[in-house]
């Protein structure tokens, strides 16, 4: 499962333990998109904690253009500026965070990834026994063969 | 229930992660192949493409056990296969025969079989496990530890979820009771008041599923919600299901949610015999 965010092609992408880093090509901002996990439970005290430390904030409720809810926070620190969103999908979480340069058009461009943001819930696996019997839900239905 | 002598003059080769097995006639006769513990499991399909030729079946098949399995045959030129496959919760085994005698082709096919029917899982007929339902067409899954919940493509914007938990025995202890508090019960304050009178939706094999419903909100959300419980009980297990949605599109995902609790199939029973499994380790 993750949270699909659509990094231009032409960025450079790291896998970190902490998420995907991406940097746009000019270095001038980049973006940490983090795993899609268990939710958590107060995301906006863990975004200050993580995100704004010290640093004054504001924050906002909005939705992707899905309709996921997001809490975002902006704030500046160490003379940058940094949009985190935490993008919840039913009881799972993953933040977006942009960091770059005060003033820059970057910003708009960050909300947009965030609008733009939604969950690939893939998983290894089948999903229930139907999915694994293929067209044998039928056979089984009927009373079964107890012996050869 | 299969003879445990029905292998008897079989010569047995243990190999590796499984065992071999040649009939009386010898091995130019055929043999078989037992793999007991393959993962990651695969689906029927896939284990059975690797048969070719004209291919009979798969056709499903219940262990003794009670575990889900399937079987099928197939001629390849002079080359008669049969395989069956046995599925577990997390791996499966897969039981192979070949011979390129025509005439022990049965011979073959018919020891797969009883092998397949007779196989040892070991998880035990009284324990937490997937049952056999019709997930909703188009939703999308996501998987949960001893759930499924199934998402409709209508999420977010409507809300509309359906949660098929694990069957379990109903004979259970103190332990169960704490892991329905922590993980299968209503997230606390969503219900605004006491639940429906119960409703019931009679099934096929004369179960009954009983049915309450409670209004509330889910958390993040404004609309009004719905949460519905569906819950079936047989002699020896309980199945459960849960639907949450919009109150506004109530009767419409009701509709969706009654199709899948009425396609549940009960877990097929244990039909395993009484021995003396020490019997081998004395004698």
């Amino acid at each position: 499962m993750k949270l699909l965010v659509p990094i231009p092609e032409s960025w450079t992408r790291e896998a970190r333990p902490e998420g995907l880093v991406a940097v746009e090509p000019g270095g001038a901002w980049r973006v940490l998109v983090t795993p899609l996990v268990g939710a958590h439970p107060e995301p906006r005290s863990w975004m200050i904690r993580h995100i704004a430390v010290d640093a004054p904030f504001e924050s906002a409720q909005t939705k992707t253009a899905q309709g996921w809810p997001v809490l975002l926070l902006e704030t500046v620190r160490d003379g940058e500026l940094r949009v985190a969103a935490y993008v919840r999908v039913l009881d799972l979480g993953a933040a977006i965070v942009a960091r770059g340069p005060l003033g820059g058009a970057w910003r708009e461009q960050a909300l947009a990834l965030v609008d733009a943001a939604c969950p690939d819930l893939t998983q290894p696996g089948f999903a229930c026994l139907a999915d694994q019997l293929d067209g044998l839900v039928e056979l089984l239905s009927a009373p079964p063969e107890v012996d050869a | 229930m299969i003879d445990p002598r029905i292998l008897a003059g079989w010569e047995r080769v243990l190999c590796g992660d499984g065992v071999a097995l040649v009939p009386p006639a010898g091995y130019t006769s055929g043999h078989l192949r037992v793999r007991p513990r393959l993962t990651p499991p695969r689906s029927v399909r896939d284990v059975f493409r690797s048969l070719t030729g004209t291919v009979t079946g798969p056709v499903g098949l219940i262990t003794a056990e009670g575990e889900f399995g399937a079987f099928a045959s197939a001629v390849a030129g002079d080359e008669h296969r049969a395989m069956a496959m046995i599925l577990g919760d997390d791996h499966y085994a897969v039981i192979e025969g070949m011979t390129r005698v025509p005439a022990d082709a049965e011979l073959i096919a018919g020891a797969v079989r009883k092998l397949a029917i007779g196989h040892c899982l070991g998880l035990g007929s009284d324990r937490w496990r997937r049952f056999l339902y019709r997930p909703p067409p188009g939703w999308t899954p996501v998987t949960r530890s001893f759930a499924t919940s199934w998402m409709a493509p209508s999420c977010p914007r409507v809300h509309r979820t359906i949660t098929v938990f694990d069957a379990r025995p109903v004979r259970a202890g103190r332990s169960a009771l704490i892991r329905q508090h922590l993980f299968e019960s209503l997230p606390a304050g969503f219900a605004e008041g006491p639940p429906s009178p119960p409703v019931h939706l009679r099934m096929r094999d004369g179960l009954v599923a009983q049915l309450v419903t409670y209004r509330g909100r889910i958390p993040g959300r404004d609309e009004p919600a719905v949460a519905r419980n569906a819950v079936i009980l047989d002699a020896r297990y309980l199945y459960p299901f849960r639907l949450e949605c919009d109150a506004a599109i109530q009767p419409e995902a009701d509709e969706t949610f009654r199709a899948v609790v009425s396609s549940m199939r009960p877990l097929p029973p244990s039909r395993i015999e009484e021995t003396n499994v020490a019997g081998p380790w004395v004698e």
